[in-house]
């Protein structure tokens, strides 16, 4: 329950930057009544948009804030959980809303709304084995250490985003539409796995992060 | 149980930095200050005792608990206010509220704002807005609204007008009014504890040189001036921190010595200032 | 009660307060049987630390002015009280020895050091 709590203090940090994913979705929607191919597009984009900002509290904490935040009843465990909470909270919160999103622009062009829990799945599963990598290394870098690190750090998910997205697409394309066909004959079994194999990323993470923070002075 | 804050053998390891073996006590009721030059370990033994640094060695009690016999009171009963401002700059005084409301048992709301009412600061403005003096008022009144017992203060009156240092002393005196809490007050400002301050802890190099009453330390010492052409070699290697100036040295004697001094040499009651201008002098002669 | 602490004064601050409560009890500003104010309040009015003001009702209670009592405060004895006057008239006593001695020393006589006496009385 404590962890709860520094889910709430990275809130209180963050709220104001955070308003700014609320025109998100609204972007996701012209665009693609604006000639997108693809209404997925719309989830995607607002996922992506999640992991950006999940690293915010990290860019904003400064070694200055030890004396408070460091000081707060609960254990450095307890922080770090909060702090995956809350890149789980946004992660969850962009997938719906990215549904939402869907969903409305499914309704009004009267087309199905399949494969958008599937996608959604996927882009849950993505997010927090990304978000669980970048928080890994930014608690492993240290708070406010080095400005450039943290530009790279926080120019992986587009990086991963790009090459996943081309990959699959390639793959896809690569085996005359058996590849595809091997895809949509799994879909729920997919989704699952990627489900389930985020939230385990995003557990481990946790406790790698707890055990590289444990022994470190300020963390 | 009449200590509540008591220091072991504090050992600290950094590149080029050793807090070496601190041992000091603090008895409930009272003021302690912690003094020493910038770098000489004051932060880093305070880090220690808020558990933000790890000690290499050593064992730290407050009121009568190690932190890992119960980490969350332990976060309890310390306030600590800083030298500089440890909220987080985008925040507000209303986000400060209720992450005290959640994290402490014993905040009380009403004495929070009553306190922000008293120090007029501004509930609307982002705490990066406020300046130094509002900074330091809403520290203590996060520390201030809880039940603390230890507050420890980092070299919190630095660059205060001195009307809010005046403030800042009375509240410290308010706090230590009943005898059952006390202050760690560090700081290389000494007028402000010259005034207030109940014990001396002296740092220099990671080092303790002196621990007494500051009572004690005030009477222990008497500063000597005169011409350095009339000190007899016997008096000269009485002296403490002797330093030499163009019309005339200055340096320390010890108080019980003093009668011995011959006419035509100055001698004054030290400033804690000088008794630590003077003790860090001649440490570095021992060098 | 009326205490002012000087910072120029060569007494140590305790001396200060303890002087001028003294000084308040023996002229009869401060009557017999008044409560002194606690030890940390008179620290916290005067600006001084509370092992300062400690030592000052300590020296006092040993001088026999006031007595402290646990929990209780303390409270400004009779000037009449025997351990007091014993302790002035041993004062006196020294006092007037260190003149007799003087006097003896320029060969003055009894009568003349008894006038002088008479006149310091009188002024």
């Amino acid at each position: 329950m404590k962890a709860l709590k520094f889910l709430k203090v990275d809130w209180l940090r963050c709220k104001s930057q955070l308003r700014v994913m609320a025109i998100l979705p609204l972007i996701a929607i012209a665009l693609v009544f604006g000639g997108m191919d693809n209404e997925l597009f719309i989830n995607a984009y607002v996922v992506f948009g999640a992991i950006i900002f999940s690293t915010q509290p990290f860019t904003m904490e400064s070694a200055s804030e030890s004396g408070f935040i460091n000081m707060l009843p609960g254990t450095k465990r307890d922080r770090v959980t909060g702090r995956y909470l809350f890149a789980l909270a946004l992660t969850l919160f962009s997938v719906l809303v990215g549904v939402i999103a869907v969903s409305i622009y499914d309704i009004y062009k009267d087309t199905s709304l399949e494969p958008v829990m599937s996608v959604s799945c996927i882009l849950f599963g993505c997010a927090m084995v990304i978000c669980s990598l970048q928080y890994v290394l930014f608690y492993s870098i240290g708070k406010g250490k080095s400005n450039q690190m943290m530009a790279i750090i926080r120019m992986i998910p587009s990086f991963v985003m790009f090459f996943l997205g081309t990959y699959l697409s390639d793959w896809i394309k690569s085996g005359d539409g058996t590849n595809l066909e091997w895809v949509l004959e799994r879909e729920v079994e997919l989704s699952l796995l990627c489900v389930l194999v985020g939230l385990f990323v995003f557990f481990v993470g946790i406790s790698v992060s707890s055990r590289i923070i444990e022994h470190k002075d300020f963390a | 149980m009449m200590e509540l804050l008591e220091v072991k053998g504090l050992t600290k390891r950094y590149k080029g930095f050793l807090l070496d073996d601190i041992s000091f006590s603090l008895p409930k009721g009272y003021i302690m200050g912690y003094v020493g030059q910038n770098g000489a370990g004051k932060t880093t033994t305070i880090n220690c005792i808020n558990q933000i640094c790890h000690a290499n060695s050593g064992t730290i009690y407050l009121n009568g608990r190690m932190y890992k016999e119960d980490p969350i009171q332990y976060k309890e009963e310390i306030g600590f206010i800083g030298d500089e401002s440890y909220f987080p700059k985008e925040m507000r005084i209303s986000d400060i509220r209720s992450i005290q409301k959640t994290f402490y048992r014993s905040f009380q709301e009403a004495e929070f704002d009553q306190l922000i009412a008293r120090f007029k600061l501004p509930e609307k403005k982002k705490i990066s807005e406020f300046s130094r003096g509002m900074k330091v008022k809403l520290m203590f009144a996060a520390a201030l609204s809880r039940d603390t017992k230890l507050l420890i203060l980092d070299e919190a009156t630095n660059g205060l007008d001195p009307v809010i240092r005046s403030e800042v002393l009375q509240i410290l005196q308010d706090y230590i009014s009943d005898g059952e809490r006390s202050i760690l007050f560090s700081t290389h400002m000494l007028e402000d504890l010259e005034q207030i301050a109940d014990y001396i802890v002296f740092i220099d190099q990671g080092k303790i040189i002196i621990s007494e009453t500051k009572d004690d330390l005030l009477e222990s010492y008497i500063l000597i001036k005169g011409d350095y052409k009339e000190l007899t070699t016997e008096l000269r290697s009485r002296l403490i921190g002797l330093e030499k100036k163009e019309f005339g040295f200055e340096a320390l004697i010890k108080s019980d010595e003093a009668r011995n001094v011959p006419k035509g040499f100055v001698i004054n009651k030290p400033s804690i200032d000088k008794i630590m201008v003077h003790l860090i002098r001649n440490s570095l002669e021992g060098v | 009660m009326k205490i002012l602490i000087s910072n120029q004064s060569e007494l140590p601050i305790y001396a200060q307060i303890k002087e001028q409560i003294k000084e308040q009890i023996l002229n009869g500003q401060i009557e017999a049987g008044t409560e002194l104010p606690s030890i940390r309040k008179l620290a916290k009015e005067l600006g001084v630390s509370v092992i300062t003001t400690t030592r000052a009702y300590n020296d006092l209670e040993e001088e026999g002015f006031i007595s402290s009592m646990q929990g209780k405060g303390s409270m400004v004895l009779s000037k009449e009280n025997e351990f007091l006057k014993e302790k002035y008239l041993l004062r006196i006593e020294e006092g007037m020895g260190t003149a007799v001695e003087t006097a003896k020393r320029i060969g003055m006589k009894e009568d003349e050091l008894v006038n002088l006496l008479h006149k310091l009385w009188k002024e």
